[in-house]
C-alpha cells in the first residue's frame, strides 16, 4: 500500500470543505473494510493522496426516533444494527440484512455508510495490480467490461449498462423495501434522494466531496409485514447471489400494499413491480405468492452464465413471503 | 523389549497446541530480523511470452532500491523441480514466461513499500506467443511447444490380463467422461521465510513441507556447495502438498548471498494464489466392464492431467493416479493410460490425495452405474468386489494382511441402513452416498527412505533428531509418541530436533501420507539401536550379561545398582563410540514396468469407506451436506485424536472439492472469489477408524493425511445423484452445475 495523509474530521461540513480542498486527490474512510482492501490492492488507477476520517465524527452514529422517522447515522456499525431494539423491532428487515453481511468482525468495524456506498465486487474490477498489473474497465474510465464475454456468473441479469456489476450492498435493499431515503451532503448543501437512486451501473452517484450522512427510514404501517432474505453459496461470509427484501401490507386478508426489491441482480436494489402488482388486490396465501413468484425478474436479460439467478430470485420470492402467512 | 503401551494408542493434549493457541509459537512472519532487506517479485502479464528486453532503469533509481535481480543474477543452474527427470522450472524466467504471474524480476529494497513500487516500475518487453490452456490445446498440431522437449510432460502405461476379451465378454459395461478442477491448497499461512548469513553459509528459515529437498536445490541454483546453505523448517501453517515446491526459498536465499544483509519474503495471498502449485485438473474417460453377478472383469481408462507451465511433481501425480484408477476392488484385466500435459497455466503440483481424489470421482460413480444396471446394492456390490490380503492390484501387486476396506464398508453399511430408515421414502431431496478408496503410503515405485538419530544429550536425558517437518498435521508428536513408546519414557522426556539439514538428516518430504508409516519405521528403530547400544555398554562396564540388565529410559538398571544414561555415555566416549541411535527405514517396493505398469509401487495401503447425508434444493440447486461418517483403516493410530483430526479436516477439504472449489486462472486471486467450505459449511464429521494393524508398519500404524479427503467428493456426488436423480460428473458439484443437471432431467 501506498502512502497517505490521514486527517480527522469531527463534523461532515468540515470533511466535505476538505474534500473539497483536496480537488479529488482525497477519499473518505469510515470502517474500512472496503476500501483498505482496495487500497492494498491498488485497483484503481487513481490513489488517494489523503484518507479523510469520518469515524470522529460523533453525530453521525447511532440510531434516533423522531416522531414518525427512524434516523439512522450513516456511522452506526453494522453490529449495532443487528442488536438495536429499535431497528429489531420496527424494521427487522433491516436488521436481518445487516447481520447476514459477512463476519462478525467485518460487522463490528464496517458502518452502515460504507455498506451502502462500498465499491462493487466484480472480480476484474477487484483483479490486483501487483499480479501482472490491474484489468480496466469502463468503470474505471477505459476498458471493455470483461465480464459481458467472460464469467459474469454473479454479474446482473438485469438493468446493467457498460458496467454489468451488480450493487453488492444487502442493507440497501431492505432500507429499499422500507421506502428509505439518505441525506447527502455536498458543497451546496444537504439533499435527499430514495435510497436505490443513489446507485448507477457505473457506481453511486455521489460526488468525491459528498458524504452520505444519514438514512431515514418512515416507520411501517403496523399492519405491514416485512423480511429479508439472502442466498449465498456458503452459510457466512459471502456477498448475495441473489437476495429478496420485502414490505408487504395487508387489509383484512388482502393485500394493499407490496414493496418487493431484489439484491445482486441489478446495479441498484431492483424494483420488482411485476411481484408488486401481482400480489396487489389478492388474498395473501400460498397460491397468489407462487403465481407473484413466478413474475419476479421477468424482465431480465441474463448475461452469459448467470440466468440460474431467476430461479433463485423466484424461490426465495416464495420462501420470504410464505414466511409472512401467520 | 516390550511394548510398554504407555503412550502410542493414547489421547492427551498435543505437544504444539498451547504455544499455537496462546501465540507463543513463532512463525517465520513472526521474527524480528534487524536490517533485514524487503523483497518484492515483479511478475508476467502474459501466460506465453518470450522475454525481449527487461528494463530496470526506474526501478534501479527509485531511493531505497538496493539491487535488483534477473535470471542472469542466478549464480547457479537455474532450474529447479523435486523429480530429478524434470527438474523444468526457473526461480526467474530466463528468455521466456510459460505462466501469468511466472517470476521475472526481483527486487531487494529498505521497505517493503519501496520494493512493491519498484517491482511495478520495472518494464518488461514480451513477445506473445499462442497459449495454451487445455491439454487438447497444448497437444494439438501446430500448438506452440510450451518447452523444449514439447507439451507432453509423461506418459504411463499399464497393462494387466485382457481387457479387450474381458469387454467382449462382459455382461455390463458402463462408461462416461469425469472431469475435475484446479484446486488451491489455501494453507492459512501464506509462503514466507526469511534468509541471514551466518559465518559464509546462506541459513534459510521457511515455511516448508521438505527441507532436504528445499536444501538440494538451492545448492544447486545458487551454485554452492551443501555445507555453504542450511535450510531450517519455521513453523508451517499447513502445506497440503502446496509447500513441497521452492517458493520463497530461493528469493531470500539469492538477495542474502549477494547482498550479504538478511532479507525475508512472505507472498500476499494473491501471490500465493498465483504463483504457487494447483491441485491437477483431470479429464478422466472411464469405461468398466461387469458380470451379470457384479464382478468387476475389467477397467480401461485413460487419464489427462493438466501439470500447467511446470512439471513439478507432475509426474508424480499422473503415475499415482493411474495405480489407483480401479479403486479398492479386485479388478482382473485393466488397461491404464495417464498423461500430464504441460500448458500456460500456473504450474500444478502435489495436492493431498495426488491425483486419487480425481479418479476416486470416476471410479465411485462407475460402481454406483453398474450397481443400478445390475440393481444390486450399491454397497453390497462394493464388497463383492473388495479387495483382500492376498490380492493382485492392478500394478500385480500381491497385497499383505492389512487390507480393511471390508470391514470399513461394512460399517458404514449398517449406519447406512440407519440413516435410510430415518429419512424415510418420501422425501425426494434427501439422498444418501458412498465413497470408497485405497492409498498407497510412500512414494510411488522409487526408494524412498527416512532416517533419525537418538542421543543422550547433556542433561542426561534423550533428544531425538528427525528430518521430518511437522507442518501442522502432528509428525512431531507421533514421532516423539513412538519414541516415548519404544524407550519406556513420555513424550515429555524427550528433546525434539526437527526438519533442519545442518543437524539432522533427511527424512523425505511430509508427503504421500508417508511420514508416520516410514519416518515412524526409521524413529523406531533408532530407539531399539539406542536401548541395545545403551544395554551392550552397560554390560561392559558392569560386567554383567545383558540379558540381566534392563533399560529404564533414563538408565541401565542390573543385578548390581543402575548406570545412568550419561555414565554409559561416557564410558563410550573412551572408546571413541557415541551413545546413539541410528535408524533408517526404506519401504519396499518395486519399479513400475515402463510398458506394463506391473510393480510393487508401494509396501502398505490405507483404505477407507466415507458416507454421506445431502440435502438438495431443487429450485435453487442447493446442495447441503447435512451428515458424513467416515471409517478409516489406518494400520494403528499412534495418536488417535490425531486421526480424527486429520479425517475430519480432510473431509471438509473433500466437501469444497466436491460443491464449491474451482480455481479460475484469469480471475481467482483471493478467497472474495475462491470459496472454501467454512465451519457451518461442513457437517458435523463422525469420523472412526479400524485397526488392521500393518506388520511392516511402526506399531502397526499406516498413514492417514491424504485417505481422509478421498472418499468424500465421490460419497457427495452419489447422495446428489440418490437424491434427485442426476448424475455430476464434472467437478465441482456447484449451484450452476447441478441447476443445469436438474434443468435438463426436467427436459426444460
Amino acid at each position: 500500500m501506498k502512502y497517505f495523509s490521514h486527517q480527522n474530521v469531527t463534523s461532515a461540513k468540515e470533511g466535505v470543505s476538505c474534500a473539497k480542498d483536496c480537488n479529488g486527490k482525497a477519499s473518505f474512510i469510515a470502517g474500512g473494510t472496503d476500501l483498505l482492501g482496495i487500497l492494498k490492492d491498488n485497483l484503481l488507477p487513481t490513489y488517494p493522496e489523503k484518507l479523510i476520517n469520518l469515524k470522529t465524527i460523533e453525530a453521525l452514529a447511532g440510531v434516533e426516533n423522531l416522531d414518525g422517522v427512524v434516523r439512522i447515522g450513516a456511522l452506526t456499525k453494522l453490529s449495532a444494527l443487528e442488536r438495536d431494539l429499535e431497528i429489531t423491532r420496527n424494521f427487522p428487515a433491516l436488521a436481518s440484512a445487516a447481520a447476514s453481511v459477512a463476519t462478525p468482525e467485518i460487522r463490528n468495524a464496517a458502518t452502515l455508510g460504507g455498506n451502502l456506498c462500498q465499491d462493487t465486487r466484480c472480480w476484474y474490477y477487484r483483479y490486483p495490480n501487483h499480479m501482472g498489473g490491474r484489468m480496466d474497465c469502463p468503470r474505471k474510465g477505459s476498458g471493455p467490461c470483461h465480464a459481458v464475454l467472460g464469467d459474469n456468473r454473479y454479474h446482473s441479469v438485469v438493468d446493467g449498462k457498460r458496467c454489468f456489476a451488480p450493487c453488492p450492498s444487502d442493507t440497501a435493499v431492505a432500507l429499499a423495501a422500507l421506502g428509505a431515503t439518505v441525506e447527502v451532503l455536498g458543497i451546496e448543501g444537504a439533499k435527499n434522494l430514495p435510497i436505490e437512486e443513489i446507485y448507477s451501473p457505473m457506481g453511486t452517484v455521489l460526488k468525491a466531496e459528498e458524504i452520505l450522512t444519514h438514512i431515514d427510514i418512515p416507520a411501517p404501517p403496523p399492519e405491514s409485514i416485512q423480511g429479508f432474505k439472502k442466498f449465498t453459496v456458503r452459510k457466512p461470509i459471502d456477498f448475495a447471489i441473489v437476495s429478496i427484501a420485502a414490505k408487504v401490507n395487508i387489509t383484512n386478508g388482502i393485500v394493499d400494499g407490496a414493496n418487493i426489491f431484489f439484491g445482486a441482480v441489478a446495479p441498484q436494489p431492483y424494483r420488482d413491480e411485476a411481484v408488486e402488482s401481482a400480489l396487489i388486490g389478492e388474498k395473501f396465501d400460498t397460491k397468489s405468492i407462487a403465481k407473484a413468484a413466478g413474475q419476479a425478474l421477468v424482465k431480465a436479460k441474463p448475461l452469459s452464465m448467470n440466468a440460474y439467478k431467476i430461479d433463485i430470485a423466484r424461490t426465495l420470492t416464495v420462501e420470504l413471503l410464505e414466511s409472512f402467512i401467520i | 523389549m516390550g511394548t510398554f503401551n504407555k503412550v502410542v494408542g493414547v489421547d492427551g493434549v498435543r505437544r504444539d497446541t498451547v504455544d499455537k493457541l496462546t501465540g507463543k509459537e513463532r512463525f517465520s512472519g513472526d521474527y524480528k530480523i534487524p536490517g533485514a532487506l524487503a523483497l518484492a517479485i515483479a511478475r508476467s502479464s502474459e501466460a506465453h511470452a518470450l522475454i525481449k528486453n527487461i528494463d530496470l532503469t526506474k526501478a534501479k533509481a527509485l531511493p531505497g532500491v538496493v539491487r535488483v535481480f534477473t535470471a542472469e543474477d542466478v549464480p547457479g543452474e537455474n532450474s529447479y523441480g523435486i523429480i530429478p527427470i524434470t527438474k523444468d522450472q526457473p526461480m526467474l524466467a530466463a528468455g521466456k514466461v510459460r505462466f501469468k504471474g511466472e517470476a521475472v524480476a526481483l527486487v531487494a529494497a529498505e521497505s517493503l513499500e519501496v520494493a512493491r513500487e519498484a517491482a511495478a516500475l520495472i518494464e518488461v518487453e514480451y513477445e506473445p506467443l499462442k497459449a495454451s490452456f487445455t491439454p487438447e490445446e497444448a497437444l494439438a498440431d501446430g500448438a506452440e511447444a510450451i518447452h523444449d522437449k514439447g507439451n507432453l510432460c509423461f506418459e504411463h502405461d499399464s497393462l494387466m490380463g485382457d481387457p479387450d476379451k474381458a469387454f467382449a465378454e462382459a455382461a455390463v459395461i458402463v462408461e462416461d467422461t469425469y472431469t475435475t478442477s484446479a484446486i488451491e491448497h489455501s494453507y492459512m499461512e501464506p509462503e514466507s521465510g526469511f534468509a541471514v548469513m551466518e559465518d559464509g553459509v546462506v541459513v534459510v528459515t521457511v515455511s516448508t513441507q521438505n527441507p532436504h529437498y528445499d536444501h538440494a536445490d538451492l545448492c544447486r541454483l545458487l551454485g554452492l556447495e551443501e555445507d555453504k546453505v542450511r535450510v531450517k523448517q519455521a513453523t508451517t501453517g499447513g502445506g497440503f502438498g502446496g509447500k513441497l515446491d521452492l517458493s520463497v526459498h530461493s528469493y531470500v536465499a539469492l538477495a542474502t548471498l549477494l547482498t550479504g544483509r538478511p532479507s525475508r519474503l512472505a507472498y500476499t495471498r494473491e501471490e500465493s494464489f498465483a504463483a504457487s502449485a494447483k491441485r491437477h485438473s483431470f479429464t478422466i474417460k472411464y469405461r468398466t466392464a461387469a458380470d451379470a453377478e457384479g464382478n468387476l472383469l475389467a477397467v480401461d481408462a485413460e487419464l489427462v492431467a493438466d501439470t500447467g507451465a511446470y512439471a513439478s511433481y507432475g509426474v508424480a501425480v499422473a503415475m499415482r493416479a493411474a495405480v489407483h484408477a480401479a479403486g479398492p476392488y479386485m479388478v482382473p484385466n485393466s488397461r491404464v493410460y495417464s498423461r500430464a500435459v504441460y500448458t500456460n497455466h500456473v504450474f500444478s503440483g502435489a495436492m493431498r490425495g495426488f491425483g486419487v481424489p480425481q479418479v476416486a470421482l470416476a471410479h465411485e460413480s462407475q460402481m454406483e452405474k453398474i450397481a443400478a444396471k445390475l440393481g444390486m446394492d450399491p454397497i453390497e456390490l462394493r464388497l463383492k468386489n473388495a479387495l483382500k490380503p492376498g490380492d493382485k492390484t492392478i500394478t500385480g501387486q500381491v497385497l499383505g494382511d492389512s487390507v480393511g476396506i471390508r470391514e470399513c464398508l461394512e460399517k458404514i453399511k449398517a449406519v447406512r441402513d440407519e440413516w435410510g430408515a430415518a429419512k424415510g421414502d418420501d422425501d425426494g431431496v434427501r439422498g444418501i452416498g458412498v465413497g470408497a478408496m485405497l492409498y498407497g503410503i510412500g512414494n510411488t515405485g522409487v526408494s524412498n527412505p527416512s532416517t533419525a538419530q537418538i542421543r543422550v544429550n547433556k542433561e542426561g536425558g534423550v533428544t531425538l533428531y528427525t528430518g521430518c517437518a511437522d507442518i501442522g498435521q502432528g509428525s512431531d508428536h507421533v514421532l516423539l509418541g513412538i519414541c516415548a513408546e519404544t524407550l519406556g519414557l513420555a513424550r515429555e522426556d524427550i528433546a525434539l530436533v526437527r526438519a533442519d539439514t545442518m543437524l539432522t538428516t533427511n527424512a523425505g518430504a511430509t508427503s504421500a501420507s508417508r511420514q508416520t508409516y516410514i519416518s515412524g519405521n526409521a524413529v523406531k528403530a533408532a530407539a531399539e539401536m539406542f536401548i541395545a547400544k545403551a544395554v551392550e555398554a552397560a554390560a561392559k562396564v558392569s560386567g554383567s550379561a545383558a540379558s540381566e540388565l534392563c533399560f529404564t529410559g533414563t538408565a541401565v538398571k542390573g543385578p548390581d545398582g543402575e548406570l545412568s544414561l550419561l555414565e554409559i555415555a561416557e564410558s563410550l566416549r573412551a572408546e571413541g563410540r557415541e551413545l546413539e541411535g541410528e535408524g533408517y527405514f526404506d519401504p519396499e517396493t518395486v519399479p513400475l514396468d515402463h510398458h506394463t505398469g506391473q510393480g510393487k509401487p508401494y509396501s502398505t495401503y490405507g483404505f477407507a469407506a466415507q458416507l454421506t447425508l445431502v440435502h438438495v434444493d431443487k429450485a435453487t440447486a442447493e446442495v447441503r451436506v447435512e451428515k458424513l461418517f467416515a471409517v478409516h483403516d489406518i494400520g494403528k493410530a499412534i495418536y488417535p485424536q490425531g486421526v480424527i483430526g486429520q479425517i475430519s479436516g480432510g473431509s471438509a477439504m473433500g466437501v469444497g472439492l466436491a460443491l464449491m472449489e474451482e480455481f479460475d486462472h484469469t480471475s481467482d486471486k483471493n478467497f472474495d472469489t475462491y470459496l472454501i467450505p467454512t465451519v457451518l459449511d461442513v457437517p458435523d464429521v463422525e469420523a472412526s477408524f479400524i485397526e488392521h494393524a500393518e506388520p511392516t508398519g511402526p506399531y502397526g500404524a499406516k498413514g492417514v493425511g491424504e485417505p481422509a479427503l478421498i472418499p468424500t467428493a465421490p460419497a457427495i456426488v452419489n447422495a446428489i445423484a440418490d437424491a434427485v436423480g442426476v448424475r455430476i460428473t464434472s467437478l465441482p458439484a456447484n449451484l450452476e452445475r447441478v441447476h443445469s443437471a436438474l434443468q435438463l432431467m426436467g427436459g426444460k
